[in-house]
């Protein structure tokens, strides 16, 4: 299992009591459906529109010791998140083709978004499930995808994020238009990473990231998002990006996205390194966890000098981060900050599912096998103590009943390691959901 | 790591399945200290240990009767009490976890009793260790030292001479290459299983067939590959994640 959604991330009344959906990435097909008040689990199979999509069941391996030689993998569709809509359905990552994009994606073709940066492939792409009819919709993107997550605009724009940097682009589906004329081409764009480097204001021509600098012109830099979110405040579309430093990356889709997207790159400042998942609040703050064993949010607004121009590259705003040392012992021979801690991603309770405050920001704790919850500067250590070796990466809160106080609201997350075997239990132990609730004292009932 | 208190006392934890909105009856139970109230659909308590009452250790409740398996955890408080409230209706077994600790025997019962149990005291450091979680193993993880960066690769010291910095082999060996689809430092990984105990002949040989089962061969090994092979594999063996 490698997510779950309980709710609309926008909107955690959504769904009260309601089934909890979840993603299996490269396990099988089939999707897990848990309706926690009759403790029930079902399964619905995922689709793909062409039958020849690669299967996990085909990648190298040698055999278990767990497992021997039987191959227990076997997902076409590599569903990789889930994430609900303000009409209660299900939207994901998941693949429906083999790689190899349709014309339309390329050179030479007249979509708005091929013409100005032609995609020949991409390995996962869109899916749809609707509770109420059962009926799933397939969408082939150009662009690759991995996480998701739906803006809060008129189009209820679905941003996508790609996973690693290499295709250099961000991708999304204009899920109203969608809605309308079920044209999955129209309906689909994408953007280049472009950088004001000229610092005029706007998108001009550009250099690629294999090109010097030119004053004159902006500049493409070769990343893409694997944590993705939208800040509620400005429609600013954020991500988080692989590799060494990292960065958090502000883009500004503009009037015309495929055409007027600007971006702004932040690199942490050491001894911060490494993002991975990311998440933003309600004043614009993200917040992603580093592989130097911190916590660390950015804020722009801190920055002090200008956010565009031939300077801003990735590391002018240092004093917009602030690092947060993960709870946990630092791995021997390691000097710095942090701690041995590697998170995998970092959600905010913007409308305080939990019981912990608005806003607060929760990281995986996925070696301290726990959630991480900072709270005014300290964080508060989630521990599952049973079965030993939990480790998720995402979670999200939902509010069921807002009268009934604790009760009535939660956290969900998953058991998401690729390997649950792994934990208390041994072969056989399957990914589980967990619910946090927070009582107002050991002993409230 | 020598402190039981776990978690703030006041977590709810329900692993697996949970009814969130369901509603205990409220005749409440007689128990021995009045705090204690719990209904029909609650158990509660004190856990005791060999110095009186258990704070801050888990109680854990699990049952196999419902179409799911589920199991609901809470903390003790300060004087050892415990409320597991809103049960789903089954028959439980209930024990007690902790720092410091080993389980505790497990008790079978219903939900509506007051169920007092007694917390059992780790024989040895090691034993207790076990319930710690994979951080505090993998944090003794055999790090190569600042000074072997930039590596000087395979006919020096292993380490990938593109690595220029320990950061950079962490941040793989981290977040952004082993940690990404599974912990290190749990039991599966810092025990070698008797198949590849029978196929190697170092703890270096071990990973190196290890991280070749699975989907996810071609990304273990292309990871192991990114920081250096030599040293990378080294770590993994009796002298890295095994406990020192």
């Amino acid at each position: 299992m490698h997510d779950e959604v309980s709710t609309d991330k926008r909107n955690p009344r959504l769904n009260p009591n309601g089934l909890i959906y979840g993603a299996t990435e490269e396990s099988t097909d089939l999707f897990p459906v848990l309706d926690p008040v009759h403790h029930k689990a079902t399964q619905v199979k995922m689709l793909v529109r062409d039958p020849a999509t690669p299967s996990s069941k085909q990648n190298p391996m040698l055999p278990s010791p767990f497992w021997g030689d039987e191959r227990i993998w076997d997902s076409q569709t590599s569903m990789h998140n889930p994430m609900f809509d303000e009409k209660g359905r299900v939207w994901f990552t998941s693949r429906v083709r083999p790689p190899a994009n349709p014309d339309f994606c390329k050179k030479g073709s007249d979509h708005p978004s091929a013409k100005l940066t032609p995609i020949d492939a991409s390995n996962r792409h869109l899916s749809m499930y609707d509770p109420k009819t059962g009926k799933i919709t397939l969408i082939s993107t150009c662009f690759p995808t991995h996480h998701l997550v739906f803006a809060e605009d008129a189009n209820n724009t679905l941003w996508t994020s790609a996973g690693g940097p290499q295709s250099g682009v961000i991708g999304w589906l204009n899920r109203k238009l969608f809605d309308e004329t079920g044209d999955e081409v129209r309906s689909q764009g994408w953007t280049a990473l472009v950088l004001d480097t000229n610092g005029n204001g706007r998108r001009d021509e550009y250099v690629e990231p294999n090109e010097p600098v030119d004053p004159t012109k902006d500049k493409r830099v070769n990343a893409a998002f694997y944590g993705v979110a939208v800040n509620s405040n400005d429609g600013t579309v954020w991500g988080s990006v692989l590799g060494f430093p990292g960065y958090v990356i502000r883009l500004d889709p503009g009037s015309n996205p495929p055409a007027t997207a600007l971006a702004e790159i932040f690199e942490p400042p050491l001894p911060g390194y490494g993002p991975r998942g990311m998440d933003i609040d309600r004043h614009g703050v993200a917040w992603t966890p580093l592989a130097s064993g911190h916590l660390a949010s950015f804020d722009r607004k801190k920055c002090k000098g200008p956010l565009n121009g031939p300077t801003a590259t990735g590391k002018h705003c240092p004093e917009g981060w602030t690092l947060y040392p993960f709870p946990g012992p630092q791995l021997a021979n390691v000097t710095e900050t942090g701690s041995a801690e590697a998170s995998y991603y970092a959600w905010v309770d913007q409308f305080d599912t939990f019981g912990l405050g608005r806003d607060v920001p929760i990281a995986t704790g996925n070696a301290n096998e726990s959630l991480l919850a900072l709270v005014n500067g300290r964080f508060v250590n989630l521990r599952v103590p049973y079965p030993l070796g939990f480790y998720t990466k995402w979670m999200d809160g939902r509010i069921d009943d807002p009268a009934a106080g604790w009760k009535g609201r939660g956290l969900f997350a998953t058991v998401s390691t690729r390997a649950p075997f792994h934990m208390e239990g041994g072969k056989g132990t399957t990914s589980k959901v967990v619910k946090f609730q927070l009582r107002p004292d050991p002993l409230a009932r | 790591m020598n402190a039981r208190r776990a978690v703030g006392a006041t977590i709810v934890i329900a692993a697996a399945l949970m009814a969130a909105a369901g509603r205990a009856p409220l005749d409440a139970q007689p128990a021995a200290d009045p705090a204690i109230r719990i209904g029909g659909a609650d158990l509660g308590g004190v856990v005791t240990g060999a110095n009186g009452p258990e704070a801050g250790v888990w109680v854990i409740a699990e049952t196999t009767d419902l179409p799911t398996k589920f199991a609901k955890i809470v903390v003790t408080d300060d004087r050892g009490r415990y409320v597991l409230p809103d049960l789903p209706k089954a028959n439980y077994s209930v024990w007690v976890r902790g720092y410091g600790l080993v389980d505790s025997a497990k008790v079978r019962t219903a939900p509506g009793k007051i169920v007092n149990l007694t917390a059992v005291v780790a024989p040895s450091a090691a034993a207790a260790a076990e319930y710690y979680p994979a951080i505090y193993w993998y944090s003794m993880l055999r790090v190569p030292e600042k000074s072997e960066f930039p590596g000087t690769g395979p006919d020096g010291n292993g380490v990938n001479p593109a690595l220029r910095s320990q950061e950079q082999w962490l941040d793989i060996v981290k977040t952004n290459g082993c940690y990404t689809c599974h912990a290190l430092g749990n039991k599966a990984t810092r025990t070698i299983s008797p198949m590849l105990r029978e196929t190697a002949k170092s703890s270096g040989d071990v990973w190196q067939r290890r991280i070749q089962s699975g989907q996810a061969l071609t990304q273990m090994t292309t990871n192991l590959g990114r920081m250096g092979n030599g040293p990378a594999l080294g770590l993994g063996g009796a002298e890295g994640l095994h406990a020192r």
